[in-house]
């Protein structure tokens, strides 16, 4: 098939740029169309959303020789957690600050998080096998999951089988009782999702985050030197250097269907018409098929089950100014994860106001920092926030998250909420507008069993590729899902190489 | 709460009398009621047969107000039933009914109606089974208002040879140039009537609908009108008689909705189904679109046949066998044709029997003579829907009979 | 004294096992530390001329096969299908849920014109399940972790009426098993009300609210039942639910079974690790290699077995095995048929379930009480009066009520389940149901209250959960209850379980204990027909 490119991504996110730079380096000839000025979506900006880019997937990062375009990653990050007044630390499967026998039993759990989530790690990096009729090399697929759980041991396999769709609440009673480590681990399995500790398919998401956050090794992380824009940077020079045009400034108005039922190319708002055998989405599933492909392209049931696709975000984004920093917290602190929530017990009553659309009274916070010219800058992610929060979102409810915010934070940190001179709040709603994120949810549509591996984004079109030939989805809304793993990018590109090249 | 209310009543259970019931109770001799999407419909008024002959030879009134009916308006409403059919709704004009079907994401069939095009931007659907929740399903996303009317339309079938001449004696001009499928409005004892040139039985005959409050002046018009004509009103089991002869399908009889089944393997596409004349392929994205081209092109692993079977016993209910012995399949309606002397049934036989294995083919019909029961095989032949149509279902102008 | 067999406890599911063994001839004996058979099952004179269903209140999930397996009906067992019920909002309106198809899809157009096709889609998506999940009851869970043939020719079973499912069916059962019952409805159905009706089968006897993953199974739990091949109908036990463990009991000694009333367990007597018998806590000890317990995991293994007899993994399970009662009771005596505000003179549906309820998240801010410590303070409640089905139950013109309540904690945050917190717990609950029935309070003859805490301390239900374990999918299928030891086998050789802490679950369903039957008559070389049917 003849046009002007072999492939356009739309959306220059970290995925779509992934995607971009596997397609170019496949000697494709690729363009990536990006609706904002400038490239990087959430990991974009001076206080980019993704505030801690944990690790892009290491089979891209060495399939791109990202390294060579300058990716550097710090030391490993560790986790301080507050629990009103002390804080314990934690450094990959080590807890300090608690007593030994809780530290032996974190790092029991932490090496078995880190063991179930080895199991699933193949599964996210490749295209998820359909249920039945996906043929030998999806059975094949199918198998080598179960191989790698039995190869857990039976014992191990049994104790996976038994937590995988329980919630993060009971796993962490059982094995190290409420608190700030147990919170720690919480805020993992909860942040982003619209679940809060208690509720069942917590562990899993655990597992999965276990999973994706590795660059130095299953749950223990780090975030590259330079943080989200040397993420965006080394990205695009891989892309660049391989020979893919990215255009900022680009928003695509529809993705163009021929007679013959195939995707050929889009239209830009500005009336530009550019055409390709391969279009990739970077954008959520449903800003993909309902408002730049069209439910006319679309059965009516597919159209049901996109409407259906849970994916009401609940983080909000606050940026707090503070003029110096409170005893509590120190400079080096800032380097690291800081999770404010002091035990499973608050972040799930953080959980309960957000289920009614309401705001919560404490929040449970994730947060990091940097020096700014006059102060500092502290990159708060509270939940829960509803997007669909009652009577929608205004000044006066985002002031009054960040007031909670401040004042939860308070609780764990005292003398923090004196030194705040100022706050900057995205809602989810926020999130929504500026990045067409469908309810600001920043995987794109919540990550549970029922919208995972071959159900996501729903199923039928869970290999990437949409019910119009042509067309792939390469963002968080297809397997394996959020984060800043990459995968799904370089899954779809892997998908629509393999099919294009099959025409 | 303890303020005072009056309770609503609950809602009533069964069958609910149609617009027409009065009309019917008065000669449905046998107290034959049948429940019809949740309306009494007459079962059999005094004799089947005789009715059943009354719509080959005079004229018959038979309610079709328990139909499920749908309003589809709006500027999509061309795009969203041609999003829904298999046929090209675009080439239907305004003023013309068609015969569809729509089919699942499968290519399964969901339901068969008539579609009646009433003006650019309006549409009419008239079928079996609820359907209100899937069309709304179809046009999610489009500029269209879609509501169910079943309640709002009350209307009859006015089917049979004398049914044009009973027409012209209430002066009715507009059957002059009316072709089959063509819809007018007219006026029948001053009420607005929409007619048109269909039905479910292979022969001359209308369809008229009416407002719920002008529906017993219009049936007592006609009625009046069709005396010396012998008009005569029937039940279900006399059109069912001309339905199996005309070649029509009832869903939940010979095919079950893909809406509704509960065993997966249980849906049938169109090519299953034998109605594939109504599929194609020259027009945008449909509903079940994509599953379809891909089916075109292979033999189905089963068939629906029309069937002819040897000797005059009904074969209702009867399993099929290859040489009497293997069981290949099964009759859903059967019926001895009184008109053409045929002992006919439609049957699902599995591939590649009815397809291309056709000899050899039985039916095994039990018979009960004075309780004690017998076993028949009988001989079966592959035929052609539909088993009789009369030319003068077709001429137009339509001719006195 | 020595027998072929012991069964402690005489619940339905610890009868339904001893009928089955006296039935392949052998020599059982049942132990009941209570003066009665029946547990949870049970019809009881607590006040002079009521018979109260103090416990399980309705009957559905009842295997045919063991009321015709047992005889059932010869002793008495009449099991009668209810019709409809009612679930009442704060407005004055109220949703009608009618057996009648036709008066049903009138009344759900009545609330949304779309909602008579959306039930009937979701009725659809429900009965295949059921389907599906129907002959998995009868049968005992396969090991995953096993090579076992018998546990991979099970596991191939299943797989296979998977594959058959089909697909798209396939990704609807793993999305029905996981969702939340909720977000399950929410594809279907659009008016509040009868969302709420339907949701409360998702969360009965659960320490989960509708909007957690997980409880549209819990509603399959409740829907997996029949009365006469009607898939999900209910019905009243006529007599009460003692009528059927009393028609267990008599089956059970018309095949020469023996039971033994008031004979609480002391502990299981066990030698080289073999179970030889038991010793009561009065101090009798009866012997037989095969010992049942129809008791919950915990306290046939943490209370009444010597640590030392069981693996160290065994016992962690056991004691991580989550119970967590959520459900309470109020059984109460009326001098006469109340009246609701909303419902029209001689309304049908007040013979069926009534609920007060405006939405789900009416329900899930009643969990958000549980999960504090605290009766919620707007209870979801499961309301029957079946007197006016089966008078048998009261004096003429007087009725009995059975008011099931979710949720109320086994612990209370603030103080015990002394007598002012339960008469505090009983008013919210009649406070309640007085909004909507002004004469309901001024009925009550007598009134039973009923705290998780006192289920427990009664029947024996530990902290008072009416499955003898939570349905969560950690506590399914082959991890119910015990990853390893969910084939009703425990470590000690002889010692069974049979209670609703294996597989399949609660309900008075009898199906663990003609698994459990099943599984000791093989190891005894014998072999039963339960006749499953298909």
């Amino acid at each position: 098939m003849s046009g002007d490119f072999d492939a356009i991504v739309i959306g220059a996110g970290h995925n779509g740029l992934v995607a971009a730079a596997r397609l170019a380096k496949e000697g494709k000839r690729v363009v990536v169309l990006e609706a904002a000025p400038e490239v990087g979506g959430l990991l974009g900006g001076a206080d980019p959303v993704a505030a801690m880019p944990f690790g892009i997937h290491p089979k891209i990062a060495s399939g791109l020789g990202l390294s060579r375009h300058g990716l550097r990653y710090g030391a490993p990050m560790k986790t301080l957690s507050f629990g009103g007044g002390e804080r314990v630390e934690i450094d990959g499967s080590v807890a300090r600050g608690v007593s030994p026998e809780m530290a032996a039993n974190f790092a029991e759990l932490h090496r078995k998080l880190a063991r179930y989530s080895g199991a699933l790690a193949k599964m996210l990096a490749k295209a998820p096998p359909r249920f039945r009729d996906g043929g030998l090399g999806d059975m094949l697929s199918m198998a080598q999951l179960g191989l790698s759980i039995r190869g857990l041991g039976k014992t191990d396999m049994r104790d996976m089988l038994r937590i995988i769709l329980s919630n993060v609440w009971d796993l962490c009673e059982d094995e190290i009782g409420d608190g700030p480590l147990a919170a720690a681990l919480a805020m993992d399995a909860t942040l982003g999702g619209a679940m809060g500790p208690r509720s069942p398919g917590t562990v899993l998401t655990l597992l999965y985050r276990f999973a994706s956050t590795g660059s130095g090794g299953a749950g223990q992380r780090s975030t590259p030197i330079g943080g989200a824009a040397a993420v965006v940077s080394t990205l695009t020079k891989a892309a660049e250097a391989s020979g893919a045009a990215i255009r900022t400034s680009s928003p695509v108005a529809r993705i163009l269907v021929d007679d013959s039922d195939r995707a050929v190319g889009v239209a830009l708002e500005n009336g530009t018409e550019l055409r390709a055998p391969l279009i990739l989405s970077n954008a959520t599933p449903r800003r993909t098929l309902f408002d730049l492909l069209g439910p006319q392209h679309l059965n009516a049931e597919d159209v049901a089950r996109l409407r259906h696709m849970a994916t009401n975000g609940m983080v909000a984004r606050i940026d707090l100014d503070l003029a110096e920093l409170p005893d509590g917290l120190s400079e080096a602190d800032l380097g690291h994860r800081i999770v404010v929530a002091q035990d499973m017990r608050r972040i799930e009553r953080a959980f309960n106001a957000a289920k009614y659309g309401e705001l919560p009274e404490a929040p449970a916070v994730e947060l990091t920092g940097r020096k700014t010219d006059t102060g500092w800058r502290l990159a708060a992610l509270a939940q829960f926030a509803p997007c669909n929060l009652k009577g929608g979102w205004s000044k006066p409810k985002k002031d009054k998250l960040a007031k909670a915010t401040i004042k939860a934070m308070e609780a764990a940190i005292p003398g923090v909420g004196g030194k705040i001179t100022g706050w900057e709040v995205r809602s989810p709603a926020d999130l929504e507008a500026t990045y067409g994120l469908t309810g600001g949810h920043w995987h794109h549509g919540e990550l549970r069993i029922d919208q995972m591996l071959m159900m996501r984004p729903f199923a039928g079109a869970a290999q990437y590729r949409m019910p119009v030939a042509g067309l792939y989805l390469c963002g968080a809304g297809a397997h394996p899902g959020g984060d800043i793993s990459g995968l799904p990018g370089w899954n779809a590109a892997g998908q629509a190489i393999k099919d294009g090249g099959a025409q | 709460m303890n303020k005072a209310l009056t309770p609503r009543p609950q809602m009533p259970m069964g069958a609910l009398p149609a617009p027409f019931h009065k009309r019917i109770a008065a000669e449905n001799f046998q107290h034959s009621w049948m429940n019809w999407n949740g309306y009494a419909s007459p079962g059999v008024l005094d004799t089947a047969e005789f009715e059943y002959f009354a719509i080959r030879n005079q004229a018959t009134l038979f309610d079709i107000s328990p139909m499920c009916k749908f309003r589809i308006n709006g500027p999509d409403a061309e795009a969203v039933m041609n999003r829904m059919m298999t046929r090209d709704v675009r080439k239907q004009k305004p003023g013309r009914v068609s015969y569809v079907i729509w089919c699942d994401e499968d290519g399964n069939v969901v339901d068969d109606g008539t579609l009646f095009r009433r003006s650019d931007d309006e549409f009419l659907l008239f079928c079996q089974e609820p359907q209100l929740l899937w069309i709304k399903d179809i046009a999610w996303g489009f500029d269209v208002e879609v509501s169910e009317v079943t309640h709002d339309l009350a209307g009859f079938a006015f089917q049979g040879p004398t049914t044009a001449a009973t027409l012209r004696d209430l002066k009715i001009k507009e059957i002059e140039t009316m072709r089959p499928f063509d819809i007018r409005d007219i006026k029948i004892a001053g009420k607005k009537v929409m007619i048109s040139r269909t039905g479910f039985t292979g022969d001359l005959g209308y369809e008229l609908v009416m407002a719920p409050k002008d529906a017993l002046a219009v049936w007592d018009a006609v009625y009046a009108a069709g005396q010396l004509r012998g008009v005569r009103i029937i039940g279900y089991e006399a059109l069912e008689m001309a339905r199996i002869e005309a070649g029509f399908l009832l869903p939940r009889v010979d095919f079950i909705s893909s809406q509704t089944n509960l065993r997966v393997n249980r849906a049938r596409n169109p090519y299953e189904i034998g109605l594939d004349w109504l599929v194609t392929f020259d027009k945008p994205h449909y509903n079940g679109k994509r599953v379809l081209q891909r089916l075109a092109g292979v033999a189905p692993k089963r068939k629906l046949f029309a069937i002819e079977i040897s000797r005059d016993k009904a074969a209702h209910h009867a399993l099929v066998y290859h040489r009497k012995t293997r069981e290949v399949g099964f009759v859903t309606s059967a019926l001895w044709s009184a008109t053409t002397k045929r002992n006919i049934a439609y049957a699902w036989l599995e591939a590649p029997f009815g397809q291309e294995v056709k000899d050899d083919l039985w039916v095994e019909i039990y018979l009960q003579r004075e309780i004690e029961w017998q076993r028949r095989m009988e001989r079966v032949m592959i035929v052609e829907r539909p088993f009789f149509v009369h030319p003068r279902r077709t001429v137009t102008p339509p001719l006195n009979f | 004294m020595k027998y072929d067999a012991i069964i402690v406890g005489a619940g339905h599911n610890g009868l339904t096992t001893a009928g089955f063994l006296a039935r392949a001839g052998l020599k059982t004996l049942v132990i009941e530390k209570n003066d009665y058979v029946g547990g949870a099952a049970v019809s009881r004179e607590l006040q002079p001329g009521w018979t109260y269903s103090n416990c399980s209140y309705v009957c559905s999930l009842l295997r045919p096969e063991i009321i015709r397996a047992l005889d059932l009906p010869k002793y008495g067992l009449q099991v009668i299908p209810y019709e409809s019920g009612a679930t009442f909002d704060s407005k004055g309106n109220y949703f009608n849920y009618s057996s009648d198809h036709d008066a049903l899809r009138r009344e759900l157009i009545r609330n949304n014109p779309e909602d008579a096709d959306g039930y009937e889609r979701y009725a659809r998506a429900v009965m295949r399940q059921c389907k599906f999940i129907k002959p998995l009851l009868m049968r005992t869970a396969p090991d995953p972790t096993s090579f076992n043939p018998r546990d991979i020719s099970e596991l191939l079973y299943i797989g296979k009426r998977f594959y058959d499912l089909g697909e798209r069916e396939m990704a609807e059962t793993v999305r029905f098993w996981t969702m939340s019952i909720a977000e399950f409805l929410d594809q279907y159905i659009k008016s509040d009300i009868v969302k709420a009706h339907i949701a409360g089968s998702g969360i009965i006897g659960t320490g989960l609210g509708p909007y957690s993953p997980g409880t549209a199974y819990v509603l399959l739990h409740h829907y997996m039942g029949e009365v006469d091949g009607s898939i999900g109908a209910w019905g009243f036990s006529r007599g009460g639910m003692g009528s059927i463990t009393k028609a267990m009991a008599l089956s059970f000694q018309d095949a020469g079974g023996e039971i033994r009333t008031g004979s609480g367990l002391d502990q299981f007597i066990v030698k080289n690790g073999c179970v030889v018998g038991v010793a009561l806590e009065n101090g009798d000890e009866f012997y037989a290699d095969t010992v049942v317990s129809g008791m919950d995991v915990r306290r046939t293994f943490i209370e009444h077995t010597e640590e030392k007899e069981l693996p160290g993994e065994f016992i962690k399970g056991v004691k991580r095995y989550r119970f967590r009662g959520s459900s309470g009771k109020l059984n109460i005596a009326l001098d006469g048929m109340p009246t609701f505000t909303a419902a029209p003179k001689g309304a049908k549906f007040l013979k069926g379930d009534l609920h007060f309820l405006d939405d789900m998240a009416e329900i899930e801010r009643a969990y958000d009480d549980w999960k504090e410590g605290r009766w919620s303070a707007s209870p979801y409640v499961d309301f029957l009066i079946p007197t006016q089905i089966d008078p048998t139950m009261a004096p003429p013109g007087k009725h009995y009520a059975t008011i099931f309540v979710q949720y109320a904690p086994y612990e209370l945050a603030d103080g015990e389940w002394d007598d002012a917190n339960r008469e505090a717990f009983a008013k919210t609950v009649i406070d309640k149901i007085s909004r909507h029935s002004p004469d309901f309070a001024d009925l009550i003859v007598h009134k039973e209250v009923r705290s998780p805490a006192d289920i427990e301390r009664e029947v024996g239900l530990t902290e008072g959960n009416i499955f003898q374990g939570e349905l969560t999918f950690d506590q399914l299928l082959f991890n119910r209850p015990v990853p390893g030891y969910a084939q009703y086998r425990s470590p000690i050789k002889g010692l069974y379980m049979c209670g609703s802490s294996s597989h399949p679950g609660g309900g008075v369903m009898g199906a663990p204990g003609a698994n459990a039957a099943r599984e000791v008559l093989l190891d005894l070389g014998k072999k039963i027909d339960l006749g499953a049917a298909a």
